[in-house]
């Protein structure tokens, strides 16, 4: 295999023609997009945004191909369509749910929301759009494809429990009893939801996921939680697994995460580094030396793409970082090159140049260890 | 509900003195008032709109909190991102700094940075309390705790942590003194941090310190509300605090913990869970209420929510507090 492998991690902007007002300046980028990527037939996609001759499934279609296409032209080994036809990684998860009720926008930080959900009976999957998701972009990706999941613990943390709280239980204190309700709440979501996916996706080719969890810290005395929802969800399935956890203390994760049956961790790291080059130290990958302590056997994938700012990080800055991760880890043959989280919030040319310079500092880096 | 568990709770409430119901935090903004904020941070509308909707929903919040007969009324500081974001952007010796994860919560605040000894230097409440509309009102108002506010920051300046704390329980007396007229008949300084862990002989002294600071710079009462953690962490040393109500999250404290003690002033049991959307039942609220009242000998109890209800959709944190004002009437206190 070779050394510094590289890929995304899920998200990207919504393709300009997903956008509500569609004018000529938005044809014109769709037209640019088209081009430069190499789409193939993108001019009917032109030709048709001219006319208002369109549909909508036809558009996220559109999407999911120009994303790839993105991913491709950069040059990245395994990509992935961006999540275009998904509302984001937690609505989108549950809208698929019977059980699940959402109850409105909740604050996460100043004037930023999400639609929080109640668990009002036990979830079960009652839709399933992951497969001709996956099928569409099977059919059209000339890479290997990761399929981004979001984490049941992720999706319990996330969601209010009117369900499992409200059952009769006749013993243990309040905490205890809440604490039990979390732990039932977690691994319905596990087996009747994230699980059934999972199995339908690798039924249907897939061999490559990525399990999301951002709030796998949240409750330090639940990281443990965490790891056992995750084995749950990947017991016997013959396909390579990925956790990304971002913006986390990484250091809550130990000693739980040594139980992981994952593949690979994918971390944020680029977000608390210095932009300077230089591979002798490096900051925001200090937190490597706890995964060589604990002599984890999954590879790591540390982010050496910002994904909250356009600085566009040159090749070196990918190269330094990259060796420095795997001189610190201590196993190079184990270091995945990839961005910190997905590029939502950036624009597709921010997040094209970003890209492109990762495949280019791994490529160098590469190099230099060969 | 059984008939006999209420008139049995109502015998318990009377007996046990609930003196005062009131909402333990910041309340969530209208999905108006969050598009209007967007609207705000994306340079398409003025300040000036947020601040006319965020008063008339305070307005109506205070009214219905009247009319619900809870004893305190809150104005919901709905122009707060956080609580300490008026500090971190309005205090000299203060950068804002990333964002940081709100304790065990799917919420974020922006880290103060203390780069130089803070200063107060221009008015900071009376931008961010609608001043105007309580007059008249018996009125809380919701600030850190100074142990808190340290603990929360990023210290780059004090070389001793305890001048930070106390210079900070100095700013909140400034900051109080400005709101003479219209000042909170109950302060509550909201302090997970003292419950987090059991702090040592040199902090809690110091905590202590800052509370006496506040309380003698201040008429009204001053509550410390303990959430997110065990508040028998802070047993026993709180009840010898200089504080006038201390404030419980019974959703994390361990009843056996702290049974047993007691103290000449109040306790405020946080019955209503504002981190679920499960409206409790006024069944479940007395429940729990008698549950810890039983375990703490106070000189009377305060109802209130254990924490901000802003973890929750407006509506749902709306029908808690008329859930919170229904139990209170019926446990034993206000307009009935």
């Amino acid at each position: 295999m070779k050394l510094f492998p590289t890929q995304e991690v899920g998200s990207l902007m919504r393709a300009p023609f997903l956008r509500k007002q569609l004018d000529e300046s938005v044809i014109s980028e769709t037209e640019y997009w088209g081009r430069l990527l190499g789409v193939e037939r993108y001019e009917v996609l032109v030709d048709k945004l001219r006319r208002e001759d369109y549909t909508v499934e036809e558009l996220r279609n559109w999407a999911s191909l120009y994303a790839i296409r993105l991913h491709e032209a950069a040059g990245l080994d395994v990509v992935w369509d961006g999540e275009q036809k998904r509302i984001e990684m937690y609505e989108h998860a549950l809208r698929q749910v019977k059980g699940v009720e959402f109850l409105g926008k909740v604050k996460v930080w100043d004037a930023e929301t999400y639609n929080k959900a109640a668990i009002k009976s036990k979830p079960q999957l009652a839709e399933n759009t992951y497969v001709p998701e996956f099928q569409f972009a099977k059919r059209h990706a000339r890479r290997e494809l990761k399929v981004p999941l979001t984490g049941p613990y992720t999706l319990a943390e996330w969601s209010f429990d009117e369900y499992y709280i409200s059952r009769p239980r006749t013993t243990g204190s309040l905490i205890e009893r809440r604490r039990e309700a979390k732990r039932e709440m977690v691994f319905d979501l596990a087996r009747e939801v994230v699980r059934p996916v999972i199995l339908s996706l690798v039924e249907n080719g897939a061999n490559r996921i990525q399990i999301d969890e951002p709030a796998a810290t949240t409750k330090p005395d639940e990281v443990g939680l965490f790891v056992e929802a995750f084995n749950e969800i990947v017991k016997g399935v013959n396909a390579r697994f990925t956790i990304h956890i971002c913006y986390s203390d990484y250091t809550l994760l130990f000693p739980y995460i040594l139980e992981a049956k994952a593949h690979e961790l994918s971390i944020e790291c680029a977000n608390k580094d210095a932009v300077s080059l230089g591979q002798d130290e490096r900051r925001g990958y200090e937190i490597l030396k706890l995964f060589r302590e604990h002599s984890v056997d999954f590879a790591l994938a540390p982010g050496v793409i910002d994904v909250h700012t356009d600085f566009i990080e040159p090749p070196e800055l990918v190269r330094d970082r990259l060796l420095h991760a795997a001189k610190i880890f201590g196993d190079p043959s184990r270091i995945i090159a990839c961005n910190d989280c997905g590029l939502r919030t950036r624009k597709w040319d921010v997040a094209y140049r970003k890209e492109v310079n990762l495949v280019r500092g791994a490529s160098i880096a590469r190099e230099t260890l060969e | 509900m059984s008939l006999l568990r209420v008139v049995g709770w109502v015998y318990c409430g009377l007996a046990l003195g609930i003196e005062a119901s009131h909402v333990g935090g910041a309340m969530p903004r209208s999905e108006e008032l969050i598009r209007a904020f967007r609207r705000v941070a994306e340079g398409r509308e003025p300040y000036s709109s947020v601040l006319v909707l965020a008063k008339s929903e305070a307005s109506k919040l205070i009214e219905m909190q009247r009319r619900l007969g809870l004893t305190y009324l809150v104005e919901g500081q709905l122009l707060w991102h956080d609580i300490l974001r008026p500090f971190t952007e309005l205090l000299e010796g203060v950068k804002t700094g990333p964002l940081t994860r709100w304790f065990d919560n799917n919420l974020f605040y922006k880290k103060p940075i203390i780069v130089s000894n803070i200063l107060r230097t221009t008015s900071i409440l009376e931008k961010y309390v609608f001043t105007d509309l309580l007059s008249g009102v018996n009125w809380k108002l919701i600030l850190p705790e100074p142990y808190t506010f340290y603990r929360l920051s990023a210290n780059q300046s004090y070389s001793r942590w305890e001048d930070l704390v106390l210079d900070f329980a100095g700013i909140l007396v400034e900051e109080l003194k400005t709101l003479a007229g219209t000042g909170p008949a109950l302060l509550q300084l909201s302090a997970p941090c003292l419950a987090e862990k059991k702090l040592d002989t040199d902090q809690v002294e110091t905590v202590k310190e800052s509370l006496r600071i506040v309380k003698n710079g201040y008429n009204g009462l001053l509550m410390v509300h303990l959430f997110f953690y065990d508040a028998s962490n802070a047993f026993p040393w709180i009840l010898d605090s200089p504080a006038d109500v201390i404030g419980i999250d019974p959703f994390v404290t361990a009843p056996e913990l702290i049974r047993g003690y007691s103290f000449e002033r109040s306790l405020a049991i946080g019955c209503v869970d504002a981190r679920n959307s499960h409206v409790e039942s006024v069944e479940e609220i007395g429940y729990l209420f008698n549950s810890f009242a039983e375990c703490v000998e106070a000189r009377a109890y305060h109802l209130t929510t254990n924490t901000d209800l802003e973890y929750l959709p407006r509506h749902v944190a709306d029908a808690k507090i008329e859930r919170l004002a229904e139990a209170y009437r019926i446990l034993g206190g206000g307009l009935s």
